[in-house]
């Protein structure tokens, strides 16, 4: 017995009990109680009842009652656990234990039932409250919740029910989708207690994911969350195949869902749906070597012949997605588009539109731009094409073309084409297809806008110019559109009037003014700028009195006398207007550079030089002399006092120009005026990180994390999206950091030893040329932003 | 989640059916009484408005925002607009199945 060898005991002592009944009959009853103990801790309630019964016969009291109750109870007897219960409770002498107590009051409970002994019993006023307790329950399942907290309002604090009310009142709050009302509720429940048990796949489905991670290992608390989320049909799958998955069983964990759930994979809607793009999406959120095995074993079940309908053609498109992010062989890439088509066609019919946006995707997928053959080591001086090369320009065009065999107006298909021949270069192509589209859909701005472009670039200005008038008329309000029809009508006069074409060039800036702005300060749009560039056209033809008439005009017009006249300096010597002409600007524009510098003029110099640095595409020897000395003029109004809105001209200036001992003084002392200024704490940033983001470790961008929050502050939407990108970008190439570090874990010693010595040389590298990237980064910005603005002096 | 399941439509839907169901939850969930919600009824629509953008959002995407198949189940239930108690045999079952387990 004291070894708990109850068994044991019991045999030895049953033969003792023939020899002496009255001396050896307690401690048979102990031996018996003991065996039934543990039997009931061990599950064996079927057991544990026979030896109850073997009590019974033997004229046992006391424990035994207790033990005839949990075997009942656990039995899912209720009611006799209950009859037992009210019988133990009359009986009470304060021997039993609170928790056994507990339990008592649950079976009282969760019997249901009228109990016979109830007429009998002392617990009166027990079984009322666990009658109100049952009511309670009732009217919460037909939605009466004011009646079941009615019901519930006798039961007192102190009452050994108080439990039950604390639950009933949970699950009222949670019916009611007053979440923390529920969980306030549900988390009070005394531990081990019934309706503690049952709160917990509550609470589970109330901390979601969270809750989750309490209960993962806990099938019983899933499989009843299955039943409370009236998924009782999951109830068998679900638990196992969360189990499977956590456990990276992956595979295992999809076949068990398949083997079990009927109905999966689905594309319609419900949770089944959810399911199955949930095991056939996962698959890119797995690690590379996890990830290759699911594919495998998916394509493994196709190539078998082990799936058919919706889940064959869920699984090529997985598939198809997956070997296109893996840089896989195109044309098995595109054997598996063709496959998933075709069956497509099967199971649905056919779908001309789908069919289309496939090979759109492919034609995408295979004319994307990849970096050129660069040596690893550039030569000093060697130039690289400029052109992007595409990765399979083959297979893009017959993808695109593919496509417009499905449908010949597919508009994306044919400006995809279009994009692709721009990218190889391929000019009479490009204006055939332009001519096309334009016939295929006249009425396009886009296309319209795109052809016009084309035109100017091709110098077919007065054909652009047709294609843009009618692109603008669409919209007028597209500022885009308007802009690139005025610069088109310039680059047509300019030509008019270098042959003298007086009429002609009068005709086309007159179309300018008309799409231009009376009062912008654009130099495109505003009608100063467009009668300064008139007056000096008039000039290269001597017509000296039309050029003063239209350079007053242009000076009552403009709101910025030095940008004004600036500009038409610059522009005079950029159309090659007669020096006589020029003399008396250039003395005007030569004094306002001397005496001391201004913020003010310093700004308007800034400006106009900005904006010819973008417009020109070849600097002439001359405009670098100018660009010097509007440098030199900044860089003396630099030492000097000036507003945040001024630095910022001058950061922007010095940044693209180069000068980044302007961009840091400016940056510097604007800092000294406002610490946080986000413009200047991100442009400071920009300077001291540079380009290549791999290296910005985890407390830079928390720095630039509160820069982004001071931009939000300050609503500057432009720098919001900046910072953004950035980040972005940062965080991007963290992703990559983690893919090689991934890789890193199954190099051995001897290749991580090989690999640290190339990091280093790569790192320092690549440090060398960080330090030059940034400007190499904002040169290519402004080309860029320059191509839309024009060109216009060549 | 699925983006059908947050307009509440069909796989079938149609153009005006998205809008409308786009329509009538934006008026329910106006951005500045449930801006998470307005937010994901927003970028449900923009991936279903045309059939162009439905037939890519079935032929391309690639996202799930499930870690593992019970946080669909989890989802499912917490995106519910109401709940329903089970019936009263249904709740005594459950009770006597925690207590026996």
């Amino acid at each position: 017995m004291q070894a708990r060898k109850y068994r044991q005991a019991r045999d030895y002592l049953k033969e003792l009990y023939k020899r002496d009944k009255e001396k050896y009959l307690p401690d048979l009853i102990a031996a018996h109680e003991g065996l039934a103990l543990q039997m009931i801790n061990e599950g064996r309630f079927s057991d544990a009842k026979q030896v109850v019964d073997h009590l019974t016969k033997l004229g046992a009291t006391g424990k035994k009652d207790w033990l005839e109750f949990i075997v009942s109870f656990k039995q899912g007897d209720f009611v006799k656990a209950a009859c037992t219960a009210l019988r133990l409770l009359d009986e009470d002498d304060n021997r039993t234990e609170s928790g056994e107590k507990l339990l008592m009051y649950d079976s009282l409970v969760l019997s249901f039932e009228p109990l016979d002994i109830a007429k009998i019993s002392k617990q009166s006023s027990t079984l009322s409250e666990a009658n109100q307790v049952q009511a309670a329950l009732r009217l919460v399942c037909e939605d009466k919740y004011e009646e079941a907290m009615a019901c519930l309002r006798a039961i007192s604090l102190s009452s050994p029910f108080s439990h039950w009310k604390l639950f009933v009142k949970g699950l009222i709050a949670f019916y009611k989708m007053e979440e923390q009302k529920a969980r306030k509720a549900f988390s009070k429940l005394p531990d081990q207690s019934i309706p503690a048990k049952a709160a917990e796949p509550y609470l589970l489905l109330l901390d979601g994911p969270e809750g989750l991670k309490k209960y993962e290992k806990r099938a019983d608390v899933l499989g009843l969350a299955c039943w409370v989320a009236d998924r009782k049909d999951l109830e068998s799958v679900l638990p196992r195949a969360e189990y499977l998955w956590r456990v990276g069983r992956f595979r295992d964990s999809y076949a068990h869902v398949r083997r079990n759930m009927g109905g999966f994979p689905s594309e319609d809607q419900g949770i089944i749906q959810a399911l199955s793009d949930f095991y056939l999406n996962a698959v890119f959120q797995m690690k590379e070597r996890d990830a290759y095995r699911y594919i495998d074993f998916l394509d493994k079940m196709v190539a078998r012949g082990r799936t058919d309908g919706i889940e064959k053609l869920m699984i090529l498109r997985t598939i198809g997605l997956w070997l296109e992010l893996t840089g896989a062989d195109d044309p098995i890439v595109l054997s598996v588009w063709k496959d998933f088509l075709r069956w497509h066609s099967e199971v649905y019919g056919e779908d001309r539109d789908l069919q289309a946006l496939v090979c759109v995707h492919l034609g995408d997928l295979f004319s994307r731009e990849v970096p050129g053959d660069a040596p690893f080591f550039p030569l000093p001086g060697r130039a690289r094409s400029r052109r992007p090369v595409v990765y399979n320009e083959r297979l893009a065009q017959y993808c695109y073309e593919s496509c417009l065999e499905i449908d010949p107006t597919n508009k994306q298909a044919h400006f995809s084409l279009l994009g692709l021949y721009e990218k190889t270069g391929q000019k009479s192509k490009i204006n055939k297809k332009l001519d096309e589209i334009i016939e295929l859909f006249p009425e396009d701005k886009n296309t319209l806008y795109k052809a016009g472009l084309r035109c100017m670039d091709r110098r077919a200005f007065i054909k652009g110019m047709k294609y843009l008038e009618r692109a603008a008329k669409l919209d007028l309000l597209d500022m885009r559109v308007r802009e690139a029809f005025i610069v088109c009508c310039i680059k047509a006069a300019l030509e008019y009037a270098k042959r003298s074409k007086v009429e002609r060039y009068r005709a086309l800036l007159s179309k300018a003014l008309e799409y231009g702005e009376s009062d912008s300060d654009d130099f495109n749009l505003g009608h100063a700028y467009l009668y300064a560039r008139w007056a000096n056209f008039e000039l290269l033809n001597n017509n000296v009195t039309d050029a003063e008439q239209l350079l007053d005009k242009a000076s009552e017009l403009a709101r910025y006398e030095l940008r004004f006249l600036y500009f038409t300096f610059l522009a005079g010597r950029l159309y090659e207007v007669p020096s006589k002409y020029m003399s008396s600007i250039e003395k005007r524009v030569k004094k306002e550079f001397s005496g001391r510098a201004s913020p003010e003029k310093a700004m308007a110099f800034a400006d106009v030089i900005s904006y010819f640095q973008r417009a020109l595409r070849t600097i002439p020897k001359w405009f670098k002399e100018e660009q010097r000395r509007v440098n030199r003029y900044i860089r003396k109004t630099a030492k000097g006092e000036f507003s945040q809105e001024q630095a910022r001209v001058f950061v922007e200036y010095a940044l693209q120009n180069r000068d980044e001992d302007l961009a840091w003084s400016c940056i510097n002392k604007a800092l000294e005026q406002n610490p946080d200024d986000p413009y200047f704490l991100f442009v400071r940033f920009q300077l001291e990180v540079g380009s290549f983001y791999g290296f910005v470790d985890e407390e830079e961008l928390e720095e630039l994390k509160r820069i982004l929050s001071l931009a939000e502050r300050q609503r500057d939407q432009e720098l919001i999206s900046r910072i953004r990108k950035t980040i972005q970008e940062i965080e991007e190439m963290a992703c990559v950091g983690e893919i090689f570090d991934n890789h890193d874990e199954e190099l051995d010693e001897e290749e991580e030893d090989l690999d640290e010595a190339v990091d280093i040389f790569v790192e320092n590298l690549l440090r060398e040329a960080n330090k030059k990237r940034p400007r190499k980064q904002r040169k290519k910005r402004n080309n860029s932003s320059g191509a839309t603005q024009l060109n216009l002096f060549d | 989640m699925n983006p059908y399941e947050v307009l509440g439509i069909g796989v079938d839907a149609d153009d005006v059916s998205v809008r409308n169901a786009y329509l009538d939850l934006v008026r329910r969930y106006p951005p500045e009484r449930h801006p998470e919600k307005f937010k994901q009824i927003t970028e449900a629509y923009a991936r279903l408005k045309d059939k162009k953008s439905r037939l890519e959002y079935y032929l391309f995407n690639r996202e799930t925002p499930y870690r593992s198949p019970f946080e669909v189940l989890i989802s499912y239930f917490s995106e519910a607009d109401e709940r329903r108690p089970p019936n009263f045999e249904e709740i005594k079952e459950y009770l006597r199945r925690c207590a026996t387990q």
